[in-house]
């Protein structure tokens, strides 16, 4: 039998060799889980679409590429950040290049009270990674064997931020490509209340894989709202794992914009272990040229009497490919369950594709569930009806773009927030994103 | 004005207008009257540059320029207004928005000063007012939700916006009761001037009595078989357009 020469990229012996130069070295908890996690990568490499949860999405472009770590390439200290509005919005930044935080252009020294960060050296044992299933998010094994900085936010119980947080993720690469690990958590304490607001950027070079994940937690009754831009460089990778805990009476709110990264995923698992909690996955996905973006999502009711709430709105242009996948869990004691799931695609050539997958599995019996899909194109009576009044047909797509996403940016309850994101799409698409 | 010669249109195969010649002169008022399916909103779909026809054949002149060759944007620049029989809905799209969308486009188009936000509030709350439209359906989608008869004021206040050279008003009068005719009526006689002229499609007479043609013109099976002053509208009340249907079946 002759053996197909394995051409994949080996993440795992790749990094088995370099370990012990990764930051953390020192901690014997932190080795013993990157040991772990390495192993576990190990045998479950990279996902196919094989895997159920990976059926649409495709790693090949990941998978033939020779990466270096980005911690084999010294830091750079002079950076300017991309002016879009996005980027400007105040609040207490934290920088991260390549997945390593930069000091002098973070607010380390200048944060609230009530939140605290915590680095490698504090973080502490059996924290990291306690909601990590990596059978699950094989992609987190190996962010967990890799990641050179692990960033921790607690916020303090019945604390009140008064400005949002805002991780900025910066990717500057040379010529090879280059993969990179951001990893944070948060920790929302009891009646706590803070905005957290992350930026995917690509400020040089294009080639790069960014493989994120965010552990978050929420206490009673604490309200998180997560809001997220993804606007790595258009040839790069960018996959990303969020697992979300939410006790009692918590709030969750999440909201992804993805614009960038020739190919993406968005994956958030929510568990919600109280009663009384919401959890809102939102989001817009605004893809062309061959862009693909999946976005999956995965709901846990495993407590009664709680909400869940979720409406991703894409718009596809050119061959780009649009991938939805949601599943809610009910489980048997979960009654009185609300779960509300939307997914909608607007066409905008015939070359695009869109792939949505609802997955309801429910065992209580007093529960509202509902899931609807849809995809369509312009309104083309509309179209002309707005170009008969003189307005541009360039502008006139403009306008029912935006109407049609409109909904899902009106969940956003973070007035400023909205304002934002809104202004910044509005400027996209007049500069030609998904339309020519 | 606007000259229309020998214009044959079609769709999917089967032609719809079948020869038409139309000249209209500024400062005039005109109405086109007809039985159903006779070709009346294909007309004023091909005017305003719908692409979902074919012109076989004729040409079509707007001010010396070939209006063919234009697509809709243009010719709403270059002063043509078509009010809709059916104004579409375009939810997510507040009607101010449109409205000031629209204006500024038209404006540049036609190398006048954009209005600013507060200019523009102030000349659309002028106008709404006077054709009876409320602040509250300013901020509505536009027509969402609209009555059949907000939907027709709706298009007059585009018109009235707009301050077109030729507005082409397709059934504006109908759906609406008799106090909202007079309004629409009012709004659009307020807009006749010497620089200005009407093309008014209707079935009722009715409304020629508020706004008074010039000509009417009779089309039938994508023809223009009768063209006569006011009079001629009172006739076809009494008669119907038999006479005519019978002598091409002939
Ligand atoms: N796609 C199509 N294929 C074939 N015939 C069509 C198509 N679209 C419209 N028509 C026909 O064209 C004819 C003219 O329609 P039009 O809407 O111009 O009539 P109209 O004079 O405005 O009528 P009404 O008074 O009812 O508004 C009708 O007979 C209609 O059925
Ligand atoms: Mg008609």
């Amino acid at each position: 039998m002759v053996m197909k020469p394995n051409i994949a990229h080996d993440f795992a012996s790749q990094y088995d060799e370099m370990r012990g130069q990764l930051p953390g070295s020192h901690l014997n908890w932190l080795q013993t889980l990157r040991e772990h996690s390495l192993n576990v990568f190990g045998e479950l490499g990279l996902p196919t679409v094989r895997n159920e949860r990976w059926r649409y999405t495709n790693l090949n472009k990941i998978r033939q590429e020779n990466f270096v770590p980005a911690s084999h390439i010294s830091s750079c200290s002079k950076i300017t950040l991309p002016s879009e509005k996005f980027t400007q919005i105040d609040a207490y930044k934290i920088v991260l290049i390549n997945g390593t935080i930069i000091k002098s252009l973070s607010d380390i020294d200048d944060l609230p009270e009530g939140l605290k960060l915590e680095q490698i050296d504090e973080i502490g044992e059996n924290k990291l990674s306690r909601l990590l299933d990596f059978e699950r998010t094989p992609m987190a094994a190996l962010n967990t064997a890799a990641f050179t900085d692990a960033l921790c936010f607690n916020i303090r119980d019945g604390a009140c931020i008064n400005k949002p947080i805002h991780l900025i993720s910066v990717a500057e690469t040379s010529t090879d490509p280059v993969v990179f690990h951001p990893r944070f958590m948060i920790n929302a304490g009891q009646n706590s209340k803070v905005t957290f607001f992350e930026s995917h950027i690509g400020a040089k070079g294009s080639n790069y894989f960014s493989n994120c994940v965010a552990e978050i937690e929420l206490s009673s009754n604490a309200t998180l709202h997560h809001y997220k831009v993804q606007n790595d460089h258009e040839d790069a990778t960018h996959i990303a794992a969020s697992e979300v805990r939410l006790a009692d009476g918590s709030n969750y709110e999440n909201f992804v914009v993805t614009v960038g990264a020739k190919l993406s995923r968005n994956e958030i698992n929510a568990q919600i272990i109280g009663s009384n909690a919401d959890c809102r996955l939102l989001g817009i996905y605004l893809l062309n040229g061959k862009q693909h973006g999946d976005h999956t999502t995965s709901i846990d009711h495993a407590a009664p009497d709680s909400t869940s709430h979720e409406m991703y709105k894409g718009v596809l242009d050119d061959n780009a490919r649009g991938v939805f996948q949601g599943k809610i869990l009910v489980r048997k004691d979960s009654q009185r369950t609300n779960g509300y799931q939307l997914n909608q695609a607007l066409l905008l050539s015939k070359g695009t594709e869109v792939d949505s997958k609802p997955e309801l599995e429910i065992y209580a019996d007093d529960v509202k569930c509902s899931h609807g899909a849809t995809a369509g194109e312009l309104d083309e009576e509309a179209l002309f009806y707005l170009r008969a009044r003189g307005i541009s047909e360039v502008v006139a797509r403009n306008l029912l773009i935006e109407a049609f996403i409109k909904s899902a940016l009106d969940e956003i309850s973070n007035p400023s927030i909205q304002t934002t994101l809104g202004a910044t799409i509005s400027n996209w698409l007049s500069a030609g994103k998904c339309n020519d | 004005m606007l000259k229309i010669k020998n214009l044959h249109v079609s769709i999917d195969g089967n032609e719809i207008l079948r020869g038409i010649d139309l000249d209209l002169e500024a400062g005039k008022t005109y109405a086109i009257m007809g039985p159903n399916g006779s070709g009346k909103s294909t007309l004023s779909y091909v005017l305003a540059g719908s692409d979902k026809y074919t012109i076989t054949d004729g040409t079509v002149s707007f001010n010396g320029k070939n209006l063919i060759g234009m697509n809709p944007e243009e010719r709403a620049g270059e002063g043509l207004f078509l009010g809709f029989q059916y104004p579409v809905e375009i939810p997510g799209v507040a009607t101010s928005t449109f409205l000031k969308t629209a204006l500024n486009a038209v404006k540049k188009y036609r190398g006048e000063d954009e209005l600013d936000a507060m200019q523009f509030l102030k000349l659309v709350r002028k106008k709404a007012e006077e054709i009876g439209i409320s602040d509250e359906m300013l901020k509505r989608p536009v027509n969402v939700g609209f009555s059949g008869g907000e939907k027709k004021r709706n298009e007059v206040l585009q018109l009235a916006m707009l301050e077109p050279k030729l507005a082409v008003l397709d059934e504006t009068d109908s759906g609406l009761d008799i106090d909202a005719l007079k309004t629409v009526a009012d709004g659009v006689n307020r807009l006749r001037g010497p620089k200005r002229s009407m093309l008014v499609i209707t079935h009722y007479q009715r409304l020629l009595n508020y706004i008074v043609p010039d000509v009417i013109h009779v089309l039938v099976n994508g023809k223009i078989v009768a063209t006569g002053a006011k009079d001629l509208a009172i006739e076809l009340e009494k008669s119907g357009y038999s006479m005519f249907t019978d002598s091409q079946a002939a």
